[in-house]
C-alpha cells in the first residue's frame, strides 16, 4: 500500500516552504487547497451546530439545505466561491456572530439567523459576479471601482469608504477624481504591469490570479495600495504610481499581503497581538504593530526578490530596478533581527519565519 | 476563521498509544454530528461544543466506524483493503495513534470485551 498522506501546509513549512513564487508550484497549490477545505469546513461546521442547537428555526433549516446544495456543486464551482471576497467577509461576520449567540446566556440563533438566511443570496451574487461580463486583468482577476459587493463595502473602512450616493459636496469632489480617466484606461495600465511581472518572474504571473480575487480601483483615495485580512482576496490601487515600474510594485505589494493572509489561515504565526506601534518600517520610516511588521517584512522580502529578476532580465528599467533593491535590501538587513527577536512564534511561524528570513538574507548577501 | 471556531485537524501520525484489550468494540461517541466536506470530514460534539475536521485517511477510519467494529475487524478490514486509495499506510502502527486520540475527546467509546 503506497503512502497516502496528503502534503499538509504545515508539513510543507518544516520543508522550507516560504509561499513566494520562487516555491514549486505545487507548495502554493496545496496552501490553496488547504484553506479552501478549511473555509468549507467551517460554513460546515455552522450548520452541525446550529442545527443541533435551533434545529427547527426556519434560517437553520434553510442554511442547511443551502450547505447540502453548495457540497453537491461542482468541486471547481464551489472552490471559486470560497474565494469571493463577498463570500469570505459573510463567512467571518457568521462565525463571529454564531460565536457570540453561542455564548452562554448569549442571544442564540437571533444572532446569526439573519446571516444563515443571506447565504443564499450571497453566493447567488458571487456566482453572477464570475460571469463574462465586467472587467478583468491578468485573464480572470475582476477589476471594479465603486460597484463592489454590499459586503464589501460594508467592512471597506476604514481603508476606504465607497461613495454613497449623498450628492455632497464632498463626495462630489471625489467623483471628479474618479473622471480623471476611465476604468478602461486602467485596466490597461494593470494588464501591462502585470505582463511585465509575468516575463520577469513568471511564477509570480501564475500565482498572482490565484490569490487575488479583485483589483478595486479608487483615484480618489489617500493611499497609494491597500488590503486587510476583513477582505481577503479584494486589493485596492489608487494610480497614484508616477511609471509601471511603480504600479507593479503596487500590484507585487497587495499580492504579497494575500498569500500571507491564506498562510496565516493555517496558523497564526505569531502570538504577539500587541497593538502599539511598536516598530519602525525600514523602508519607509511608518510606524506599526508586530502584525505590520511581520507583513511588510514579508512583502519587502517578496519585492527584493522581485526587482533582483528585473534587473538581470530587463535593460530599460535596470537603473530604477537597482536602486529600490538596493533600498530594500538595506531595510531587510535591519528588519531580520527585529522580527527575529520580537517575535513570540508559534511552532510553525518559528520554522516559517526561518524559511522567510533565509530568503531576505539570501536577497541581502546578493547585494554584497 | 479558524481560530474561534475551535477546531482542530486530526493526523494519524503522531506517536501516542491507547491499549485496546482484544475483542473489544470501537464505536462513534454519543452526540456526534457529522458532514462529508469533499473527502474530508466535520465533526460536532454536542456534549463538549468541540469541532473537529478530519483528514482524508482520518475521514476513511471514521466510516469504517459506522458499524462498532471490533478493533482487530478493524484492522483486518484496512489490510485487506489495499487498493483503497484513500486507505492510510501502515495502518497496524498509525491506527492504535489515531483511536487514541479520539477516545482522548470522547469521540468514541470502546467496549470492553465481556
Amino acid at each position: 500500500m503506497s503512502a497516502c498522506y496528503p502534503e499538509s501546509v504545515k508539513d510543507q513549512i518544516r520543508q522550507g516552504a516560504t509561499y513566494y513564487p520562487s516555491d514549486p508550484p505545487d507548495a502554493w497549490e496545496a496552501l490553496r487547497s488547504e484553506v479552501v477545505s478549511l473555509r468549507q469546513s467551517v460554513i460546515a461546521d455552522l450548520m452541525l451546530r446550529w442545527s443541533a442547537s435551533a434545529p427547527r428555526e426556519t434560517s437553520v433549516v434553510t442554511y442547511r439545505d443551502d450547505v447540502r446544495d453548495l457540497l453537491a456543486m461542482n468541486p471547481e464551482d464551489r472552490h471559486r466561491l470560497m474565494t469571493h471576497p463577498a463570500m469570505l467577509i459573510w463567512l467571518r461576520q457568521a462565525v463571529a456572530k454564531s460565536s457570540s449567540g453561542m455564548r452562554a446566556g448569549g442571544p442564540g440563533v437571533d444572532a446569526v439567523g439573519g446571516w444563515l438566511t443571506d447565504f443564499a443570496s450571497v453566493r447567488d451574487r458571487c456566482v453572477a459576479d464570475g460571469g463574462p461580463d465586467g472587467l478583468t486583468v491578468a485573464g480572470s482577476v475582476r477589476l471594479k471601482r465603486h460597484d463592489v459587493d454590499p459586503l464589501v463595502s460594508m467592512v471597506s473602512s476604514p481603508t476606504y469608504t465607497f461613495p454613497t450616493g449623498s450628492g455632497s459636496s464632498a463626495e462630489e469632489e471625489r467623483m471628479k477624481a474618479c473622471e480623471a480617466y476611465p476604468l478602461e484606461f486602467f485596466s490597461g495600465v494593470a494588464d501591462a504591469a502585470l505582463g511585465r511581472a509575468r516575463a520577469a518572474w513568471p511564477a509570480l504571473g501564475d500565482m498572482f490570479p490565484r490569490f487575488v480575487h479583485t483589483v478595486v480601483h479608487v483615484p480618489d483615495s489617500e493611499f497609494r495600495s491597500a488590503s486587510a485580512s476583513r477582505y481577503t482576496g479584494l486589493i485596492f490601487i489608487a494610480g497614484d504610481d508616477r511609471t509601471l515600474l511603480e504600479v507593479e510594485e503596487s500590484l507585487i505589494h497587495e499580492f504579497g499581503h494575500q498569500v500571507l493572509y491564506w498562510v496565516m489561515e493555517t496558523d497564526p504565526l505569531f502570538e504577539n497581538t500587541e497593538n502599539g506601534p511598536d516598530f519602525t518600517l525600514p523602508w519607509s520610516g511608518s510606524e506599526r504593530d508586530y502584525y505590520g511588521f511581520y507583513h511588510a517584512f514579508y512583502i519587502y522580502t517578496l519585492l527584493a526578490q522581485y526587482y533582483a529578476r528585473v534587473v538581470r532580465s530587463r535593460p530599460e528599467t535596470r537603473a530604477p530596478a537597482a536602486k529600490r533593491l538596493h533600498e530594500i535590501g538595506s531595510g531587510l538587513e535591519l528588519a531580520i533581527p527585529m522580527i527575529l527577536s520580537s517575535g513570540r512564534f508559534t511552532p510553525v511561524g518559528e520554522v516559517f519565519t526561518q524559511n522567510v528570513c533565509d530568503s531576505a538574507r539570501a536577497v541581502v548577501q546578493s547585494l554584497d | 476563521m479558524s481560530a474561534s471556531q475551535e477546531e482542530s485537524t486530526f493526523t494519524i501520525d503522531e506517536n501516542s498509544r491507547l491499549d485496546i484489550p482484544k475483542g473489544a468494540m470501537v464505536q462513534h461517541g454519543l452526540g456526534i454530528e457529522s458532514l462529508d466536506v469533499d473527502d474530508e470530514m466535520v465533526l460536532y460534539d454536542t456534549l463538549r461544543n468541540q469541532s473537529y475536521r478530519l483528514n482524508a485517511p482520518a475521514t476513511e477510519i471514521w466510516k469504517r466506524l459506522d458499524r462498532g467494529l471490533a478493533y482487530e475487524a478493524l484492522v483486518a478490514d484496512f489490510a485487506a483493503k489495499d487498493d483503497s486509495p484513500q486507505a492510510p499506510d501502515g495502518v497496524e502502527q498509525t491506527l492504535p495513534d489515531f483511536l487514541t486520540k479520539l477516545a482522548d475527546r470522547g469521540l468514541i467509546g470502546i467496549n470492553q470485551p465481556s
